[in-house]
């Protein structure tokens, strides 16, 4: 699954925009999402349908969390954006500035004409399409295994079709749509501001931000060392909802809560976590970092749960040791007797 | 799923393998980025993805192991690649352009706190507001982006005129947008956002005719002018703290762009006028409703400290009885004057003014919002206290149901009840995820239940004696048949 290893990748930029921390580029959100467990929110809109809130875009919001636990395992930097947005845009000279807007000029010609290309094609093929529905139904009877061979194999025999239709129908009058030569190109709003990089990314130029954690870095640097997804928790009232794989795929199965070793955890907040957990199906999960005894490993009174818990630890061990304290965890569910 | 109910978790837990639980619990968790796909490609693009049958909210327990599954994850991935990796752009002649100018207005008063006097407002508000400088819902010092077309079916709520600058201003003419304003049109591929490098007069040459500007501007290179930015640019130039200028929080944008892709209409929340038929009319009508509550309460003085609640005598009406049995003081809600209304502190203050897309709408004279709504974050924040939920409250406008005001009938008090006397909305952020709570100030004081139990008993008796009369007949019928 690993298709570039970390050595031979440069740093993942986080940009740190107002204590929040933001991914701008794809690559680096599906490298991370592939390789180091980290899926979090897409916060912006989507430009292809930006009137729904179901599909979500780029960027995407780390929790502070996922941008410490990154950088201690070093994948990422977390660089302040808007002080080097400032600094890079006002060095900004006027020769880079040239060959940049021209590259977005050329790039913005080449999508056009990719465009134009593809509406082409889409008219071509519709056009065949019906030209080829008209025929069906004239030739249906009498060369019925021909058409049943030319369903088997559907997908990449379209494109053919077309052609072979229009050569061997040349009365058709040619397609009227023709590439025009010269466009005027689209504009492009590109997504990352990698323009604004030198060219020679020398190390410790950008001074990297700080990233300020919460208390219950220790809970989610646990879970996450042992290859769990983790997702901001406030659809179910808990710090983290836990999932043991991508959660494009998996269901969670745990709602993690996080405590201080010595913080005094009230049976309301034990019984009502633990049922609302249990009636969304999820265990409820309680965990901090270990004070007292460094030594204890840590053991889950979870036995429902073992079993793919070590799955998941076999599988996926991720570089890097842990990042955190040893922490403690425990897992409730409602017993409903 | 109840939770009041003790079998029905039982149940679930057996159930283990039953999907349809988790996807009413979990649904909107993750979106399968594979519909999204199958949605935008027409006929013709195919994408391998798109190809086959997706259903919503299909997920696994856990990972087995086997290849299939590992295939449908990552299908699921390559398609959010896809949809993710798209560029925005703009056909080049209606193309849509911004200029960041963050300092044009910085000299601007910031918008002021206070609320119009009522009476200045009714007749020469807008005029003696605008000589002031203090337009009001302008917000000019934040107004950091000036586009040059104002044609898009977007600017209908968005941006505005910096109406009270001098005249031979640059930029006077132009729309100017605030951050959120600005970074949701670039978001949703509508704007294109561009760092001047020349100044403002340069950019947009002095203003000979809104015609002539445009043919100046097209004659200059573009890359003498600016640089073209990016997304992430406009997060780093939009984004900032609370309160700093030219900027807003992510949380608050965020809650913003998630109403507008909705298709609600967001304004930045001014300090609303006085409803205009309030002060007169309804007034008087709630002071003689206020008469008719309080005459139990002038009871009070009469209460000896011993001897029977309900004085002995002849009650013809339950309703006696139960004006002598409120000794509680309950809360009553009433309109306050504008001098009383209290100032709330960041974050449980109201941000902004949300309208449902009502066909007419006037950016510059909007209507009285339909949700007045604050935005809190949810790790820096927690329950707000009650003196804070309470000058949130106060702080909006009094607005009770007004059509049925008065009327009786369990339908109607459970809506009016449900509505509240004020109310506002809370928009709580984690991260990205946004819930929606509305608070409402109640008063369950307002509506006495026992004036109904007085008037109607002998009806509502009626009608169940009836129904079980009519019950006894059909057995009796049956049996005979």
């Amino acid at each position: 699954m690993a298709s570039l290893s970390s050595d031979e990748r440069p740093l993942v930029r986080v940009s740190k925009v107002a204590g929040r921390y933001l991914l701008f580029d794809i690559e680096d959100v599906m490298y991370l999402r592939r390789n180091y467990n980290i899926c979090s929110v897409f916060v912006g809109t989507i430009p292809q349908n930006p009137q729904q809130n179901l599909f979500m875009g780029l960027p995407l919001e780390l929790m502070p969390e996922e941008a410490q636990v990154l950088v201690e395992k070093k994948v990422a930097c977390v660089i302040d954006d808007a002080t080097f947005h400032l600094n890079r845009l006002a060095a900004f000279d006027e020769l880079s500035r040239r060959a940049y807007v021209q590259s977005l000029n050329n790039q913005g010609k080449q999508m056009q004409m990719a465009v134009i290309e593809s509406q082409n094609r889409n008219k071509l093929n519709q056009q065949g399409k019906s030209k080829k529905k008209k025929k069906m139904s004239k030739t249906d009877l009498e060369e019925p295994k021909d058409m049943s061979s030319n369903n088997d194999v559907n997908g990449p025999i379209e494109a053919d079709e077309s052609n072979i239709l229009f050569d061997s129908t040349p009365t058709t009058p040619k397609p009227t749509v023709k590439l025009p030569v010269e466009v005027e190109g689209y504009l492009l709003t590109p997504t990352t501001s990698s323009f604004l990089l030198p060219s020679s990314p020398r190390p410790g130029l950008d001074s990297s931000a700080t990233v300020d954690i919460p208390a219950s870095y220790p809970l989610f640097a646990h879970l996450h060392d042992k290859g769990y997804y983790m997702m901001p928790g406030l659809r179910f009232g808990c710090d983290y909802n836990v999932y043991p794989g991508d959660p494009l795929r998996f269901h969670s199965h745990f709602a993690g809560v996080h405590f201080g070793w010595d913080e005094e955890i009230t049976m309301m907040d034990l019984v009502g976590g633990g049922r609302l957990g249990t009636s969304v199906k999820k265990g409820y999960l309680i965990g901090g970092a270990v004070v007292e005894d460094p030594d204890i490993k840590d053991t889950d009174t979870d036995t429902g749960h073992s079993n793919s818990r070590d799955q998941v630890n076999n599988q996926s061990r991720l570089k890097g040791g842990p990042v955190a304290p040893p922490v403690r965890t425990f897992c409730l569910e409602w017993a409903g007797m | 799923m109840p939770f009041d109910d003790e079998d029905i978790p039982l149940a679930s837990l057996n159930a283990a393998s039953d999907d349809s639980l988790f996807e009413a619990e979990d649904g909107d968790q993750a979106q399968d980025f594979r519909m999204f796909t199958s949605l935008l490609n027409g006929p013709g693009k195919k994408s391998q993805a798109s190809s086959k049958a997706i259903r919503r909210g299909e997920k696994d327990f856990e990972s087995h192991g086997t290849r299939a599954q590992e295939g449908v994850l990552e299908s699921s991935r390559s398609a959010m690649h896809e949809v993710l990796s798209y560029t925005r752009q703009h056909q080049p002649r209606n193309a849509l352009c911004g200029w960041y100018f963050p300092d044009r207005w910085a000299d601007m008063p910031p918008e002021s706190e206070s609320i119009p006097d009522a009476a200045t407002d009714k007749q020469s508000g807008s005029r003696t507001a605008k000589s002031r400088n203090t337009v009001q819902g302008l917000f000019a010092r934040d107004r950091v982006v000036a586009i040059e077309a104002d044609k898009s079916t977007m600017l209908t709520s968005t941006g505005r005129v910096v109406t009270t600058a001098d005249k031979f201003n640059p930029g006077r003419s132009k729309t100017w947008l605030l951050p959120e304003e600005a970074l949701f049109l670039i978001e949703r591929g509508t704007l294109d956002l561009w760092w001047p490098v020349r100044g403002i007069e340069e950019v947009f040459p002095a203003e000979k005719g809104p015609e002539e500007s445009q043919e100046d501007i097209r004659k200059l290179e573009d890359y003498d002018l600016g640089i073209p930015l990016s997304l992430q640019a406009a997060y780093a130039l939009f984004i900032g703290k609370d309160g700093e200028k030219g900027k807003i929080s992510l949380e608050k944008y965020q809650v913003y762009a998630n109403l507008r892709r909705t298709g609600y209409r967001v304004l930045r929340a001014t300090p609303l006028p006085p409803r205009p038929p309030l002060p007169q009319t309804s007034q008087s009508l709630w002071q003689w409703l206020f008469s008719l509550i309080q005459k139990p309460f002038s009871l009070h003085s009469s209460y000896s400290g011993y001897g029977p609640l309900v004085k002995p005598g002849l009650y013809r009406s339950y309703i006696l009885i139960f004006e002598q049995l409120a000794l509680v003081q309950r809360h009553k809600p009433a309109p306050l004057p504008p001098s009383e209304l209290p100032q709330p502190q960041d974050p449980f203050k109201i941000f902004f003014h949300v309208w449902k897309s009502n066909s007419s709408f006037v950016k510059t004279r909007p209507p009285p919002p339909d949700f007045q709504m604050a935005v809190v974050d949810a790790r820096e924040s927690s329950v707000p206290t009650l003196e804070q939920l309470d000058s949130l409250l106060l702080s909006t406008p009094w607005s009770p149901l007004e059509k049925d005001e008065g009327r009786q009938g369990a339908g109607v008090v459970y809506k009016r009840l449900k509505h509240g006397w004020r109310n506002a909305v809370v928009a709580v952020v984690d991260r990205g995820l946004i819930s929606y709570m509305r608070f409402g100030e109640m008063a369950f004081g307002e509506e006495l239940l026992y004036e109904n139990v007085g008037v109607r008993p002998r009806a509502k008796r009626g009608g169940r004696a009836g129904k079980g009369r009519g019950g006894a007949k059909g057995r009796g019928r049956g049996r005979g048949g």
